[in-house]
């Protein structure tokens, strides 16, 4: 808090001096954009930069695909189970993809047990949409009989430790345990599903996309990759889901103002992003 | 039971209706002595209104304000409200009146109290005070006595009566003594002779001197229909009580 | 051009209609598309349970309840866009340590339902008289499988499109408050969108202005 420039500020400070520590607790947002006006965010990175990520693929042996993304300290493990089940009567070829993420104690204290909150529902709701709306499998695929068998795969994605931007880490970690499952090959016989694992086929994914999310802060100071206390502190956010070819998969922003040019320049960040994951998931492939 | 304050003429000339939403801005060309009143207030440089209504404005004094309805008491220094009596404690009772939170009415808002002599209020009494400190941070408190002259102006238990809740600007209405409703009470008053407490909360209490229940409920349905007429109506409200 | 089942132009937006105070809470409206339609009420500022309790501001505390059945995920979203979209709205610092209640409850359904939610949140909050820095207004798009942009979709165009778009402007500035995004788009297609969901905003503000007008002039006994 040394080089303030504002006179006003000076002023404050002779009058009351804290340990940052103190100053970070009481006055959370003013903290915050102390380091915003020297262009640095608390944890030393600048706006524009991403935190360290890591893909671990297939790190649960009882899974039939699974993966651990790490963001910065922000860790999720996702896990693919397959069942088999009778398709819906509606769609009587297609199969079901069940993505659920569970945000227990275990990752952060704001977090109850019990049933899952409010945050839990909303990121389960909008990962199932973006599945759904922009087609990353062909659920059809997933078919054994029609209208009497299908797969049912259960994606349950785990936070273990909750730093912030819990969404771009479970699209990666969704998208990266899509990529290794290995359903065993089923045949329908008799209202019987027999099954080999013998033989295995890898799912066939349509659309492979990755997000990028954002916090504005005071309006117009675009944080990429916010972590927890930033994003406790701005509560604007905007993530941007965009596929292989560059093709915008989702939107989403909640909170208060903010303009098409700096939209602009969240779906172009995005774009650089997907190249980033793209070569981390590239990297974990080889490391099986 | 009148205002104190003496009734203000509103010397806005405009004969079109000037309806304001929140986020207008207020175009104020007198800068000076500026005075802004509720729904309105000041962003930086410019003026801007966050409730929706009409807006009003006094020239001589450079006095602005939104004009609006809403069911919701907000408490204001200065304004008589009816309460409810919560809780009874050694130091203070606390009232309902309408607001986010219940207000404080010290035992010694009285006049003519000290530790021994204490007034009796029990839970469910009905009480008329007047606010003596409204603050967004801090719980509302009432008196019922006037600091100054000690004397309690009106204020005191209700005893009896009936109480009626009715919008927040019906009670202006009333209480800045608009003609048409102040004859329609005076035209009641001649039939029965009426008790009539205002409170700024939305609620009326009347208390028949005859304390009949029939007449009470006739009064009751009067002064509620005349709510949301025009002073036209009113009128002919007056007349129809006459048959 | 194809014409759309309701033979509306592809930029027209379904006939709005909007009546508050129909409740006996606070602040109460409904808002409706042709044949979709959201009820709202307000509650507040009100007594606050102790531990939701905020010491510089009012706990805005949103419940959305579905057409049919209990609610689920999809409402909780709901619950969570409004609460955002209006936190920033509401100026919730002139009534610390009390509650804003909004309760929102599906009537009709038949498509933009998350828009008109927004609608008729903005009208209760008007009616109920809590105090707010700007007003919001929401509407709808799609793009069709013929890259049709179709403003304010039916519930029967919003199935098999290529994108669907909902967006929130605010009245002062025009700019983008909440915006949800799904299916396949291109940037331009996007900014496409946005740029008629905002001229379609402002016409939304036009008709809360004509209902606030309407209210006030019945109360106050205004000849038109």
């Amino acid at each position: 808090m040394s080089n303030v420039t504002n006179e006003n500020n000076i002023n404050l400070n002779t009058a009351i001096t804290f340990e940052a520590e103190t100053f970070r607790r009481i006055q959370p947002e003013e903290y915050l954009r102390r380091y915003i006006q020297q262009h640095v965010r608390p944890d030393g990175r600048s706006f524009n930069h991403f935190r360290k990520t890591t893909v671990n693929l297939s790190c649960i042996t009882t899974a039939d695909g699974s993966s651990m993304v790490r963001i910065g300290n922000t860790t999720v493990i996702c896990g693919i189970k397959a069942e088999v089940s009778e398709p819906n009567v509606n769609f009587p070829k297609e199969g079901y993809l069940v993505p659920n993420v569970d945000l227990s104690p275990i990752c952060s204290p704001r977090f109850k047990p019990g049933p899952p909150g409010e945050q839990a529902q909303v990121l389960s709701e909008n990962l199932n949409k973006l599945l759904k709306n922009s087609r990353v499998i062909d659920l059809e695929t997933l078919c054994i009989e029609e209208g009497k068998a299908a797969w049912v795969l259960f994606a349950d994605i785990v936070c273990v430790n909750y730093d912030g931007n819990v969404f771009d880490a479970c699209v990666i970690a969704l998208m990266s345990a899509l990529m290794n499952v290995r359903l065993p090959e089923a045949v329908y016989e008799d209202g019987l599903v027999k099954a080999t694992e013998e033989k295995t086929i890898i799912l066939d994914l349509i659309r492979i996309s990755y997000s990028a999310s954002f916090a504005m802060f005071d309006g117009h100071h675009l944080l990429v990759d916010p972590n927890e206390m930033e994003e406790s502190i701005t509560k604007d956010g905007i993530t941007v889901v965009v596929d292989e070819t560059g093709q915008l998969c989702n939107i989403w922003k909640t909170g208060s103002s903010c303009s098409s040019e700096q939209l602009k320049t969240c779906i172009s960040k995005a774009r650089d992003r997907y190249a980033d994951i793209t070569s981390i998931i590239e990297k974990a492939k080889q490391a099986i | 039971m009148t205002s104190n304050e003496d009734k203000m003429e509103i010397d806005h000339e405009g004969t079109e209706l000037d309806v304001v939403l929140p986020g207008d801005p207020i175009n104020i060309a007198r800068k000076d002595d500026l005075k802004l009143g509720p729904g309105l207030t000041l962003t930086q440089d410019s003026v801007i209104c966050i409730k929706a209504g009409l807006l009003k404005h006094f020239n001589k004094k450079n006095k602005w304000y939104v004009e609006s309805n809403q069911k919701r008491y907000i408490p204001a220094e200065g304004d008589p409200v009816i309460g409810i009596v919560t809780y009874k404690g050694g130091e203070y009772y606390r009232l309902d009146i309408g607001s986010a939170h219940q207000a404080i009415l010290p035992i010694l808002a009285f006049p003519n109290v000290n530790k021994k002599s204490r007034p009796i209020l029990n839970i469910g009494s009905l009480v008329y005070a007047r606010i003596t400190l409204a603050n967004k941070d801090m719980e509302p408190e009432v008196a019922c006595c006037n600091p100054k002259t000690n004397k309690d102006e009106g204020f005191g238990e209700l005893k009896n009566g009936f109480v009626i809740k009715c919008s927040l600007r019906y009670c202006r209405r009333i209480i800045s003594q608009e003609t048409e409703i102040c004859s329609l009470l005076k035209k009641l008053g001649e039939k029965h002779e009426i008790n009539l407490a205002i409170g700024m909360n939305g609620r009326i209490w009347i208390r028949l001197k005859s304390d009949d229940t029939r007449d009470t409920i006739y009064c009751y349905d009067v002064i509620k229909r005349a709510e949301n007429l025009d002073n036209d109506d009113i009128s002919e409200l007056i007349n129809s009580l006459n048959d | 051009m194809a014409t759309r089942a309701d033979k509306r132009s592809s930029s027209t937006i379904r006939p709005i209609s909007i009546t508050t105070s129909l409740l006996s809470r606070d602040g109460s409206a409904s808002f409706s598309f042709g044949n979709t339609k959201v009820i709202c009420s307000v509650n507040g500022p009100a007594e606050v349970k102790l531990r939701d309790e905020k010491l510089d501001k009012a706990t805005i505390d949103v419940v959305v309840r579905p057409l049919v059945g209990t609610p689920g995920t999809k409402d909780k979203t709901h619950e969570y866009i409004l609460r955002s979209t209006f936190e920033g709205v509401i100026q919730s610092g002139l009534h610390p340590r009390t509650q804003i209640q909004i309760v929102s409850q599906v009537m009709m359904d038949d498509g933009s339902i998350i828009a008109a939610a927004i609608n008729a949140t903005t009208m209760a909050l008007i009616d109920a008289g809590i105090p707010m820095k700007d007003i919001v207004a929401a509407i709808s798009c799609v793009i069709s499988k013929d890259d049709q942009i179709l403003l304010d979709p039916t519930l029967q165009e919003m199935e098999n499109v290529k994108s669907f778009h909902t967006f929130a402007f605010n009245k002062t500035s025009s700019s983008l408050l909440f915006c949800e995004s799904l299916g396949l788009f291109t940037d331009d297609q996007y900014f496409n969108c946005y740029e008629i969901c905002n001229a379609a905003a402002s016409a939304i503000f036009e008709k809360m202005r004509e209902a606030v007008t309407n209210k006030l002039q019945e109360e106050y006994h205004i000849e038109s």
